[in-house]
């Protein structure tokens, strides 16, 4: 059960008006992990969004295709950034076969039933490859989001995001605990930090002898189990030893005050958003994979309806109205993100936007069509990208992973494809 | 053309799982136990005459060639292939337009037989060979396992979603780990434990009634706003229209308050609600308030002369500027104000977790309308409220004071709480000798009774021995060591070793207790059970039957009960249906009104009438239909049964006309099934083949568009249902799905009797055809009786479909093909004893597969 603080709505908006200028970016990362020529180029980022339930699907689809396109009635809202993103047709994760699923599979673009004695096994997510790269110099390799409501409609999964063997990774729900977690705890002193950071290294070792304990005495379909425990131990390794390599680097103040209070779904997302926005501020992260919260936004807006229920309706229908609306509060919020992206600029002068890609969509067109889902891309992703358009890929038989393999390769990662990937995707990726 | 995508695919596929997976390639071994399953002949046989023409061995359109596709689907690839063939079809791409087309009913059955097949052959290609994966506690495990342990409760919601396989929260295959989860673990071990050794430090004061005077408060507010509203009244120059509503509205305002306070019960209680007078009333422990059991208790009554059958208290748990409560209650109020009645509950306060705020009311509000139409911000419509109210017709409540009793002593000290770990003794004057005693002990406990590791504790050990040297007390440097206990593998995870060469072998008593204690009460062992084991008997069949029936009986078992209950019939589906937004709020009054109250007590009687079936070993044929109910007042008012008052569920007769029998005759089974507004025949028939008839229907295909409920307009369900029937790709399921759906249309989206049904537009209204035959094609049905009756008659099905979900939920892994013959021979044993529910749980619990890993 949950206690609720009484604190207004208001209140937090206010603190999240009260945005300080920070100092540049490049002064905060540790001395010694940019090097000399790398500092010339602004780093990449890569921002994953996605939700359940899909789109109002004859409202979201542009028509035409090319740059003359036209923004449909749910794009609306993002035709001020019109040069700045390309919608994608055409595009399928095509061994998604579950129509209820609707963000499973979308970055991992894997075929859960491919392993044989599982009854599900999914595959790693395409920001945890992207992160193995981009995370090495920030104070966290990667962040996972998610939302606070659960109206289900997600499929399987915690978050976006899939670890390397296929195991879900939690994802943060809480902006609250977000906040804490990037900006917290920032007075304790440098002696105190030290001693903590011991012994945390102390806690991960004495569970780990009894864990080693068990695996001794575990079947390998058991040990797997086990294996996981080790792995979220490893990964709390990797953050102590950057806790440790940024340990005589204070975190960077807050840009706003610490969020409190009861917020609706509009609000949650728009403050995730700017939380996403502090954090790449302040480069303690260049990867972020959010799953938005979708139910409470037909609450936000005055519907009363459930994301199944605008999945299963007629287009005279009040559900469909209620998607529309979704749809196109979904996309002022995006809106929003992507102009506070443009105005925080990197040492070179370009802004982060330029230099970021922002991947959003669903696993789901609507109701249970997998196939040609709503998928939109945004940023220039530090420049090489072909922005503007909408791009309608022929059949509806394009993998999405085409997208995925073409985001890997933009951002340098080394590999030959990703899932069903059958070559990078022409035109966006010029 | 997909042929070739195909073996792209396929060979991508490759190498993609292996990137995935790290190369883990054992799990082929494993599965090879299990027959593949081969395509039936009648597919074989549709597509030699329809399809071998243009993909067969003269010619292959489009790359693709069906005679040499494996009949045999014994691995993925050759399923995916199955799959892209039955997608086509699906999708009515093939056979291509000018080609002769099969007729409906041949099309109709190669779609049904070959998804059948395919979902069998999923099945068998996944099947983990009767093998339970280590599992960890879910969310509900871990806050049941800290209230045995520590007796304290746990904010449990910050803990990571568990995955679930079919809804159930047991399986360790759906199980996730990560890095965010131990760092929670930890967090909330911290708090715990700042609960069980800090807070704590302030031993169970003598206990404490407090009579609170929020009541007496109520009254004297409204005495107070007397003057005020005779100020504004005197001071109100009449300006235009809204003033002298607003003087209007003043001086009722003013007559009410005069009447309230001139009412005899108001000189020692409240009276709520009483007309545009809304005494509040509510109790708020301090947030100095120990933590611990309280018992509250409520005297109160009806405004009337005689005893009433439908007025009810509501209790809210929460703070008042919170839009979503931490609990709602209901208690029926039977006294009056000339015999009042004590209601009385027990609460667990901690106000780090949930409010301690209580707030009384009536259950049902007028406010309700007030509000909506204070939106309107009109003078006007307020005051039409007001003079509405005037004729409340309704009851009012009585409530003449409130008071609280604790903390509450504990029935049986946890073992591990504060007395435990330090007895009597002062932990200022410990030393490390003693730390390492208590660390020990206290792992063991908690790693319900595996002897820790010497390193483990060495270990943790030097975590305390760093803290003190740090600084910290004897207490803190304790609590750092043991924190990390509460996040150590062993205790996570219900640990049972991998016999000899991965061979079974049978349960340890101890880990047959912990598997026990888990499925029954979703909580450790506990002393009676531990000596069970201690004492070498608890394999012996008898003294097993004997805990199984003690933990049955025992009120732990309400833990099962509702999982089970809720995770199997999917009763968070209810949670979904806004009593606000049904259909009821249209067509009732306030006094048969499905509101939170009637949703509540529905999905507690699905509860209670499990646990009849359990505790009194009924025949799981009752599960379709029974003559009887187990209701309490509010249920028995929203069916209509006459004679039940008060709270308590409680096993009712019906008479031979009811239809209120069996699950399907249950408000809870009947709402989650639609929107709350209007029913879902195909949602209905569905959920009657997956949890009674045990032949669960296929998932809706993906990528074929679907058929709107809701597109009814002024046509009749019956009539746009029909569609399904013309096209075969609908037909091959829905065929066996509508004809039920249909059979239960006399019951109303809230599960109340109806002759006829609204069309959605409401323009117009049909009368009822519920006649309909069963999924075997011969038996037929005139209706909703004979339907219950029909399934009933089909308890050899239900059986297998309940023992199997028992199964999975008890022993924490899928039941698969491997486990044929385990299933059949528990079903066959049940059957021996009448089917008695009871019976199935001790076949279940002494199976070879419930005792050995």
């Amino acid at each position: 059960m949950r206690t609720f603080h009484p604190v207004t709505r208001r209140a937090v908006l206010r603190g999240l008006g009260a945005t300080v200028c920070l100092p540049l970016l490049e002064s905060l990362a540790p001395r010694g992990l940019c090097a000399a020529g790398e500092a010339e180029k602004p780093p990449q980022r890569l921002i994953f969004l996605s939700f359940a339930w899909g789109v109002a699907e004859d409202d979201w689809f542009p028509a035409g295709d090319g740059p003359d396109y036209e923004l449909s009635e749910c794009l609306q809202p993002l035709a001020r950034h019109k040069a700045d993103f390309s919608v994608l047709s055409n595009l399928t994760n095509k061994r998604a076969t579950n129509g209820h699923w609707g963000t499973t599979t979308w970055l991992t673009s894997a075929d859960v039933n491919g392993v044989p004695g599982k009854q599900f096994q999914n595959g790693v997510s395409v920001d945890q490859v992207a992160a193995r790269k981009l995370g090495v110099a920030t104070r966290f390799t990667s962040l996972e989001l998610s939302g606070s409501d659960d109206g289900g409609g997600y499929g399987p999964g915690l978050s976006l995001s899939w670890s390397e063997t296929g195991a879900p990774i939690a994802g943060e729900t809480s902006p609250v605990a977000l906040f804490d977690r990037l900006f917290g705890a920032a007075e304790t002193p440098l002696e105190e930090r030290e001693y903590l950071l011991r012994q945390e290294r102390s806690v991960l070792d004495a569970v780990l002898h009894d864990a080693r304990s068990m695996h001794r005495q575990l079947s390998k379909v058991d040990r797997e189990k086990v294996d996981e425990y080790f792995q979220s131990v490893r990964d709390i390794e990797v953050r102590l030893a950057k806790s440790e390599e940024w340990l005589d680097k204070p975190k960077p103040p807050a840009p706003f005050g610490r969020p409190s209070g009861k917020l609706n779904t509009s609000d949650e997302i728009r403050l995730m958003y700017d939380l996403i926005v502090a954090a790449i501020r302040t480069d303690m992260t260049r990867v972020i994979a959010y799953r938005q919260p979708v139910e409470g936004l037909f609450g936000d807006l005055g519907y009363k309806v459930t994301g199944h229920k605008t999945t299963h309706c007629t287009k005279q229908s009040d559900a469909y109205q209620a998607s529309i609306a979704r749809d196109r509060r979904q996309l002022e919020l995006l809106a929003h993100l992507i102009d506070r992206l443009k105005e925080l600029k990197d040492p070179d002068g370009s802004s982060v936007f330029d230099n970021s890609i922002i991947a959003y969509g669903s696993g789901i067109r609507t109701g249970h069509i997998l196939r040609n889902t709503p998928t939109l891309v945004a940023g220039h992703g530090g420049g090489g990208m072909q922005q503007g358009r909408h791009y309608v890929y022929e059949s509806d038989q394009t993998p999405l992973a085409n997208l995925w393999f073409s985001v890997l390769r933009h951002v340098g990662v080394e590999t030959d494809s990703f899932a069903d990937s059958e070559g990078p995707l022409r035109g966006l990726f010029a | 053309m997909i042929g070739k995508v195909r073996a792209v695919a396929s060979a991508l596929l490759a190498a993609a799982s292996f990137f995935a997976h790290g190369g883990h390639g054992y799990a082929q071994t494993e599965a090879s136990r299990v027959e593949p399953v081969r395509v039936s002949s009648e597919v074989i046989g549709f597509l030699h005459k329809h399809c071998a023409k243009c993909h067969g061995p003269d010619e292959q359109n489009g790359s693709m060639r069906f005679d040499t596709t494996p009949p045999t689907i014994s691995d993925d690839t050759i399923a995916l292939q199955w799959q892209d063939i039955l997608d086509i079809v699906n999708l009515d791409r093939m056979p291509p337009e000018d080609a002769q087309q099969p007729p409906t009913e041949e099309l109709s059955n190669f779609l049904e037989s070959l998804t059948h097949d395919l979902s069998r052959a999923r099945q068998a290609l996944t099947d983990s060979g009767g093998h339970v994966v280590l599992r960890r506690m879910n969310r509900r495990e871990y806050q049941q396992t800290i209230k045995a342990l520590f007796g304290v409760p746990v904010e449990v919601h910050l803990l990571p979603d568990d995955g679930k396989v079919n809804g159930f929260d047991t399986l360790g295959e759906a199980q996730g780990f990560s890095s965010l989860q131990l760092e929670r673990y930890l967090d909330l071990g911290r708090k715990v434990l700042d609960r069980v050794i800090v807070t704590d430090r302030r031993p169970g004061s003598a206990e404490l009634v407090q009579s609170h005077s929020e009541v007496e408060g109520a009254n004297r507010k409204i005495e107070d706003e007397i003057p005020k509203l005779q100020r504004k009244l005197e001071s109100n120059r009449l300006r235009n229209a809204n003033d002298e509503l607003r003087r209007d509205i003043n001086q009722r305002e003013l007559e009410f308050a005069r009447e309230y306070l001139a009412r005899a019960e108001t000189r020692t209680g409240v009276v709520i609600p009483f007309h545009g007078v809304n005494p509040s009333t509510f109790v708020q422990m301090g947030n100095n308030t120990p933590h611990g059991r309280y018992r509250l208790r409520v005297r109160c009554g009806a405004v009337s002369e005689t005893p009433v059958d439908d007025l009810h208290l509501r209790v809210v748990r929460g703070d008042f500027r919170s839009e979503v409560p931490d609990a709602v209650d209901y208690f029926q109020v039977r006294g009056t104000v000339a015999q009042p009645q004590t209601i009385e509950f027990v609460v667990e306060l901690d106000d780090q977790i949930r409010s301690n705020r209580f707030t009384f009311e009536r259950r049902h509000k007028r406010w309700e309308k007030v509000e909506r139409l204070a939106e309107a911000r009109s003078y006007f419509f307020r005051f039409k409220e007001l003079a509405y109210l005037l004729d409340d017709a309704q009851t009012n409540l009585w409530i003449d004071w409130i008071e609280t009793e604790g903390p509450l002593p504990p029935s049986s000290p946890p073992p591990l709480g504060r007395q435990a770990l330090f007895g009597e003794r002062d932990p200022d004057e410990m030393d490390d000798a003693d730390a390492r005693e208590i660390i020990e002990r206290f792992a063991y406990e908690a790693f319900r009774r595996q002897r820790p590791e010497r390193e483990h504790i060495d270990s943790l050990w030097s975590i305390y021995k760093a803290s003190r040297n740090h600084g910290a007390d004897f207490e803190t440097a304790l609590k750092d060591a043991l924190v990390v206990v509460l996040a150590s593998p062993r205790f996570l995870f219900l640990f049972e070793p991998t016999g000899e060469g991965a061979m079974r072998r049978p349960l340890t008593g101890r880990e047959l207790a912990v598997r026990l204690s888990y499925f029954l009460w979703s909580a450790p062992p506990d002393e009676a059970l531990y000596r069970a084991v201690e004492e070498g008997a608890l394999r012996d069949r008898d003294v097993l039957a004997r805990q199984v029936d003690r933990m049955i009986e025992d009120p732990r078992a309400a833990a099962f009960v509702e999982a089970f209950v809720s995770q199997w019939l999917e009763l968070d589906r209810l949670d979904l249906i806004d009593p606000a937004a049904t259909s009821s709020v249209r067509h009732d009054n306030a006094e048969n009104r499905y509101d939170e109250a009637v949703q509540q007590a529905s999905k507690r009687e699905v509860f209670a009438f499990f646990r009849t079936l359990l505790i009194e070993d009924r025949s799981v044929a009752d599960l379709a239909d029974s003559d009887f109910a187990v209701v309490n007042s509010l249920m028995a008012q929203f069916y209509g049964l006459p004679g039940v008052a008060g709270d308590e569920f409680r096993k009712v007769e019906l008479p031979p006309e009811s239809v209120r029998g069996g699950l399907l005759g249950q408000s809870a089974i009947l709402t989650l099934t639609g929107t709350g507004d209007r029913t879902s025949p195909v949602e209905r028939g569905a959920y009657v083949l997956r949890k009674l008839l045990n032949r669960p229907p296929p998932p809706a295909p993906a990528n074929v568009p679907m058929l709107n409920e809701d597109e009814v307009g002024s046509r009749s369900i019956r009539e746009t249902l029909a569609i399904h029937m013309n096209t075969p790709q609908c037909m091959s399921c829905h065929r066996r799905i509508d004809p039920i759906g249909f059979g239960m249309e006399n019951l109303d989206p809230l599960g109340r009797w109806r002759d006829e049904v609204p069309s959605s537009d409401e323009s117009a209204a049909f009368s009822i055809d519920p006649r309909g035959v069963m999924p075997d094609g011969k038996r037929e049905f005139a209706g909703f009786r004979e339907l219950k009756q029909l399934v009933r008659d089909d308890r050899d099905a239900l059986l297998t479909a309940w023992t199997e979900a028992l199964m999975t939920y008890g022993l924490g892994r899928t039941i698969g093909f491997t486990d044929r013959e385990v299933v059949d021979r528990i079903a066959a044993e049940t059957t021996e004893a009448d089917y008695g529910l009871r019976t199935l749980v001790h076949r279940i619990v002494q199976s070879e597969a419930f005792l050995s890993k």
